[in-house]
């Protein structure tokens, strides 16, 4: 146990020093391609997210990254309706924005359309510290920025343990009203494949998996497109257990006790991730120099610690800090619990399958 | 822009403007400020069909007629036929709860009482639906106002579902729709004189009679505007069943929405959208049809 | 059911052709039911929590104090203020409000008055934006205004609004044409007016609550478009709908209410407004 404890500090503490050092290397490497302040005067276009994970970008990104590079970052934040992917690919050669966020299936949508640039991975001297797998995506066209993953949301009024395992979904008497991710979300897809892994089947095999999900029917009260009303309907006491879902979207809720609200990662089945990446589209308005910057900037050990502890996002950079404080919350993911536990689902296979899948699962919960 | 078309024949002709050009084009004259506008309807439409002939990459350059024939399958199928059901239901529900609604407002004296009541039927339109639903989720939601009091008063044991099925959709579509019934109707019954009314009832009418016999069939057209309005807006309709159907209603334009984002199959979001136009279309035009039949006998029996 | 109805209606002391005391009972009921989300709304804007339990067990005027801050002092990394944003609505409206009503009114006219060929296709068009998915609608049409040469900004966002708000206009105007009668018209001309002078001083008059019922029709339509107005929007020029989108996805609080309540009031002063000026004690229903 002390020995443990022991370890786990020494690791903080190792790591610690390693990216303070890192921060200390990185800033004059800035320095020295171009001076102090280098970006002064300069205007950065950001399309970010209009959630709680958006805001937080704004807090612990932009506005550090504007205080370091005395650059600009304007923010357009209503980037997470699902047409703003269409949006973006039917304004073709005319971006309005320098860096966008978005998740890997619009990425891929967009690098598909021949829509973004690929980015020079020596720019960007963070990647080194983030493991390979979560580097890039989408073909190479996107930096991977954080993972978005996804929970077992509980009401801790009703649900006295958090479950461990996504069985515990079709477990009548442990949560008699529970809710689902809509079906043109990628965490409905995840649901069919973890509902085919538990009866014996797998991704490339789900009929299983919709066999099991119908069971589900009688239970689900909404697929839940919308966060606010999700938690709303757990501080009315109408919900019991719901998944797959990012705590993300309930920073504020999940520290609210009156919304008895919980969230768990711990299932044995492991949980399941999806890489949010940084693109930059062809001809944009602004300057590159300042579009690598930000994105390098976005990476920053420290950068990505504040966010996960912020808002419960998985950082994707291995030497990412997070206090000792922190570590002792169920929502917020470290590194290592990333590298042991999280499933990142296959993009070019989903899309493969994606259109029949959203019809059987819409078909299935049709009241 | 309009202004000018419609002023410049007078200028031009001040005598006698009816003689130098044909009924049809001063028709035609009438419709062109619109049509100015319209045209980038048009074209849009022209590039939807077109579209929707594409396929999946290639949508300028392809042709096939697969995102129509998916169209066939019993999944759009059936969610056709559930919008189509649903449009129609709420447009007979808005138009019945419009007509006294209507009427009232045709007939109020005050001009407080007027404002107040305008302002609370264009009300549901003023405010983002978004935001309503969480009305609704207050009131009507399994824990809700109306929920609590029925487990209270010991009429139920478990919560009625209200929201988040088709209920939930019909109520939201009849509610959000609900001002543009009553405005073509109030418009309409305020142009029944109210000479006619008194006439009836000097011939002994009951109100009721005075109503149902006169009032209504006068305002007809209004009713009937109203109701293609409703039914129109709502076969259309998306944010309704997305925040109050849970998304377990499967409206076709949610189905279209889908197509064009997260899918990005452009050509099958057209098809779907293509066809949900010509059939809401279609049936407009069979009821104006059938019911400007009657109207005409109606007027020329007056 | 209908006995009752024929009762009551009796019972009601008032003129034929005034409002019995059963129609003004029955109408308050339903627009009661109408509003009733957007009144636990207006409550909950006054709540003293920072959640949305209703009743609110207290109340305050926080969240308006809060909505006054984002008014008067933006976030320095939002795109545009509200203030911004607020303007551009304010025009686009506007604008669209005019023209919806300056092309409705003779359109409305020649597809009432007039028999010509066409005018099945001309009634069909000017249906079509109102059973147009409104996701087709908005992606088709940045497709055609990013293929023009030129660059619009805000007047692409009017000409969308003028489209979506037409057939309204139109079939207001057109149900209010329909009850007053030709013989109007035919008087006015036998009175030696030309036709046109006979529409414009005559008819239109007449018209007028159809006209204003389409006018505001319009200006609400566009003051609160969204879909169509997401795929037309870019960072230089928003609406009050899309800046309203960036906030209320994130930390739902009463605040967003209390901004809801602000376009109701103004929404409210438009028709009070509306009214004053067409004046004859307010001539609008």
């Amino acid at each position: 146990m002390s020995e443990h404890d022991f370890s786990r500090r020494q690791f903080i503490k190792t790591v610690g020093a390693a990216s303070v050092a890192a921060a200390a290397l990185s800033f004059p490497f800035i320095k020295a391609s171009a001076g102090d302040m280098q970006f002064q005067g300069k205007t950065l276009r950001l399309l970010t997210w209009s959630d709680d994970t958006g805001l937080a970008a704004l807090r612990n990104i932009a506005a550090t990254f504007e205080a370091k590079t005395g650059a600009k970052v304007i923010a357009d934040r209503t980037g997470s309706t699902s047409e703003m992917v269409a949006k973006l690919k039917a304004a073709g050669d005319r971006p309005q924005y320098d860096i966008i966020t978005l998740a890997g299936v619009g990425a891929e949508g967009l690098a598909s359309a021949g829509l973004l640039e690929k980015p020079d991975l020596n720019r960007i001297p963070n990647l080194r510290d983030v493991p390979a797998q979560y580097q890039t995506g989408a073909g190479g066209h996107g930096i991977g920025y954080l993972l978005w993953c996804n929970s077992l949301i509980y009401s801790t009024r009703t649900v006295t343990e958090a479950p461990d395992s996504y069985a515990a979904l079709w477990d009548k008497d442990m949560a008699p009203n529970i809710f689902l991710p809509p079906p043109n979300w990628t965490e409905a897809m995840d649901l069919i494949i973890i509902a085919a892994k538990l009866a014996g089947g797998d991704e490339h095999n789900v009929e299983p998996g919709f066999k099991l999900l119908e069971k589900l029917k009688d239970r689900v009260i909404t697929l839940g497109e919308n966060p606010n009303q999700i938690a709303e309907l757990f501080r009315t006491g109408s919900l019991d257990m719901g998944g797959l879902y990012a705590p993300a979207f309930f920073p504020k809720q999940i520290r609210d006790p009156s919304y008895g609200l919980g969230a768990t990662f711990g299932m044995k089945e492991g949980f399941y991730t999806d890489l949010m990446l940084s693109v930059m589209p062809k001809h944009r308005p602004g300057d590159t120099d300042l579009a690598y910057a930000f994105i390098d900037h976005s990476l920053d050990p420290l950068v990505q610690g504040k966010m996960a502890e912020d808002i419960f996002n998985g950082p994707v950079n291995a030497k990412a800090i997070i206090s000792a404080e922190a570590r002792k919350s169920p929502y917020i993911l470290t590194p290592e619990q990333i590298s042991e536990k999280a499933i990142m689902h296959d993009n070019a296979f989903l899309a493969t399958v994606h259109d029949q899948w959203i019809r059987r699962y819409t078909e299935i919960f049709s009241s | 822009m309009a202004h000018s078309t419609l002023t410049r024949p007078v200028g031009a002709a001040p005598l006698r403007p009816a003689k130098t050009i044909s009924p049809s084009a001063r028709a035609w004259l009438f419709l062109t400020p619109s049509m100015l506008f319209l045209g980038v309807l048009i074209a849009a439409s022209l590039l939807v069909l077109r579209m929707s002939v594409g396929t999946k990459g290639a949508e300028w350059s392809g042709f096939s007629l697969a995102s129509y024939a998916q169209l066939l399958e019993p999944y759009y199928l059936k969610s056709l036929l559930l919008t189509l059901r649903l449009a129609l239901v709420s447009a007979l529900i808005a138009v019945l709860l419009a007509t006294p609604v209507g009427y009232c407002m045709s007939r109020l004296q005050s001009p407080l009482l007027r404002r107040v009541f305008l302002a609370a039927v264009l009300m549901p339109l003023l405010v983002n639906l978004l935001l309503q639903s969480y009305g609704w989720l207050v009131i009507l939601g399994p824990g809700g106002m109306l929920n609590q009091a029925l487990l209270g008063l010991g009429l139920i044991d478990r919560p009625v579902m209200l929201l988040y099925n088709q209920t939930g959709v019909l109520m939201g579509l009849v509610q959000t729709a609900f001002p543009l019934a009553v405005l073509p109707i109030a418009s309409a019954m305020r142009g029944v004189a109210r000479s006619y009314e008194e006439a009836a009832a000097t011939l002994g009418a009951s109100r009721l009679q005075v109503f149902r016999q006169v009032v209504l069939p006068m305002s007809l057209p209004g009713i009937i505007t109203g109701a293609t309005l409703v039914f129109a807006y709502n076969a259309s309709s998306f944010v309704v069943p997305l925040l109050l159907g849970g998304r377990r209603v499967p409206m076709l334009a949610v189905m279209v929405h889908d197509q064009i984002a997260p899918l990005m199959n452009w050509p099958a979001a057209s098809a779907a959208g293509v066809v949900l136009i010509v059939t809401t279309l279609a049936i407009m035009t069979f009821s104006e049809f059938v019911t400007g039949r009657r109207r005409r006998i109606l007027e020329a029996s007056q | 059911m209908s006995n009752l109805l024929k009762s009551l209606f009796r019972g009601a002391a008032p003129l034929p052709g005034e409002t019995g005391r059963f129609a003004m009972g029955l109408s308050g009921v339903i627009l009661l039911l109408a509003v009733l989300p957007i009144l636990t709304m207006i409550v909950m804007s006054f709540s003293g929590a920072s959640n949305l339990d209703f009743p609110p067990a207290s109340y305050s005027l926080q969240w308006y104090q809060a909505a006054w801050n984002t008014f008067v002092s933006p976030d320095a990394s939002d795109v545009l203020s509200l203030g911004q944003a607020f303007t551009t609505s304010l025009l686009v409206a506007t604008l669209s409000m005019l023209f919806a009503t300056l092309i409705a009114v003779p359109a409305a006219y020649a597809l009432v008055r007039c028999e010509f060929r066409g005018k099945a296709a001309a009634l069909q068009l000017m249906s079509l934006p109102l059973v147009f998915p409104m996701v087709v609608l908005g992606l088709a049409l940045l497709l055609i205004f990013d293929s023009l040469p030129f660059q619009l900004n805000t007047s692409r966002l009017v000409i969308a609004h003028v489209i979506l708000a037409l057939p309204f206009v139109v079939r207001n105007c057109t149900a209010a044409m329909l009850s007053i009668g030709s013989e109007v018209e035919e008087a006015a001309k036998m009175l030696g007016a030309s036709p046109l002078r006979a529409i414009v001083d005559v008819v239109v008059p007449l018209m007028r609550s159809g006209i204003l019922a389409g006018m505001l029709l319009a200006f609400i339509i566009s003051f609160n478009e969204f879909t169509v107005t997401y795929f037309l929007y870019n960072i230089d020029v928003m609406t009050v709908p899309i800046w309203m989108y960036s906030r209320t996805v994130s930390s739902l609080d009463p605040t967003v209410f209390s901004f809801a309540v602000l376009i109701v009031l103004i929404d409210f002063a438009l028709i009070w407004a509306l009214e004053k000026l067409v004046g004859e004690g307010g001539v609008s229903f």
